[in-house]
């Protein structure tokens, strides 16, 4: 085999193994998918808008925040502001997803992260845990299957919402609640990070309490790494003095 | 109307698309500074802790854990699995046989 072939054939099996990686998230997609579709057909949204919504902006909070913000009426610019700051927490989790894959051209990079979500940004840091570098192919296997299942959820909200009954959410959320935290402490390493992990638990539950629950995952995530940051830095500093 | 729909969703598409690729722009390789590293290290350590804990331990604005005492159970019992085993699978099966422990009980 060639290099070019082989090359070829490694891209592709990455790409293949994110895809099926991903799957699992049907679990979620699918009725979470469903909800939205029916719901933002009952809000008054075309079929169209909807699945275009689904489709540009792939991000789920995001759009049942919007569907919410719609229906109680408010302006353009509100909804798009809101949109803005509960996405923010997405430019530390594409921050890790830059890191792990090997250096490469801004189209790749650039596709790599267009479809950066919380479940994409979990399988990245799960797979970066056994290997520190990850194939942007596999993220792109992510993010694609990702984004086909809640194109298809969606469409099976819009058109069968009314039909179907709504999937039972009980469980699931506690699946995937447990499936982060299984990646986290798999992510933990020192004693330190479990310290680290406590204050941002504490910071974004303080957060959610005083009424700053859509900015809480970045708010919380920023404050307690680089205080993590700093305790790497006064170690190392008094360690090497 | 519909014009106005489709001005918030393509609002909504920059908004979205921007937080997801300007890090891509600024972080291109491994060769990364050590405290940059140490940083990103931490990241999904962080993320995850201020994901999943307000929903587990808020209940309509207060702290009570008591009204997700089950789905409480459920990711302890993943965590300790992923402590012990290192293995995510397992933790997926060991939350799932909860899940159906808890709903029975």
């Amino acid at each position: 085999m060639n290099i070019q072939a082989y090359q070829d054939s490694r891209v592709l099996n990455e790409f293949i193994s994110g895809i099926s990686a991903a799957l699992f998230f049907i679990i979620e997609f699918l009725p979470v998918g469903l909800l939205f579709g029916t719901l933002a057909i009952d809000a008054g949204l075309s079929a169209a808008e909807t699945a275009g919504m689904s489709s540009l902006v792939f991000a789920g909070a995001s759009q049942f925040l919007a569907l919410n913000l719609l229906n109680t009426g408010a302006a353009a610019g509100t909804i798009i502001l809101a949109v803005f700051v509960i996405n923010l927490r997405h430019v530390l989790m594409s921050s890790f997803v830059a890191s792990v894959i090997p250096r490469c051209g801004i189209l790749q990079r650039t596709v790599t992260g267009a479809l950066v979500t919380d479940e994409g940004f979990a399988l990245t840091s799960q797979q970066s845990a056994s290997k520190t570098i990850v194939s942007p192919w596999f993220i792109l296997g992510i993010n694609v299957s990702l984004y086909i299942q809640w194109q298809l959820a969606t469409l099976s909200g819009i058109y069968l919402g009314n039909i179907l009954p709504q999937l039972q959410n009980t469980g699931i959320e506690a699946i995937l609640y447990a499936l982060f935290l299984s990646i986290m402490v798999l992510s933990i390493c020192k004693r330190t990070d479990i310290i680290i992990a406590l204050l941002a638990a504490s910071i974004a539950v303080i957060l959610n309490l005083t009424g700053y629950g859509s900015s809480a995952v970045l708010a919380s995530s920023l404050i307690s790494s680089f205080i993590g940051l700093g305790v790497y830095m006064w170690i190392r500093k008094s360690g090497s003095s | 109307m519909d014009t106005k729909i489709w001005l918030i969703i393509a609002g909504m598409a920059v908004v979205t698309f921007i937080p997801r690729i300007f890090p891509f722009f600024l972080i291109n390789g491994n060769n990364l500074p050590p405290v940059l590293k140490e940083w990103l290290r931490l990241l999904p350590i962080v993320i995850f802790a201020s994901m999943i804990t307000p929903p587990l331990l808020l209940n309509k604005g207060s702290i009570n854990p008591g009204a997700h005492l089950e789905e409480i159970i459920v990711v302890l019992t993943a965590a300790v699995t992923a402590y012990f085993t290192k293995k995510i699978p397992l933790c997926l099966g060991a939350a799932v046989i909860m899940v159906i422990i808890t709903s029975a009980v």
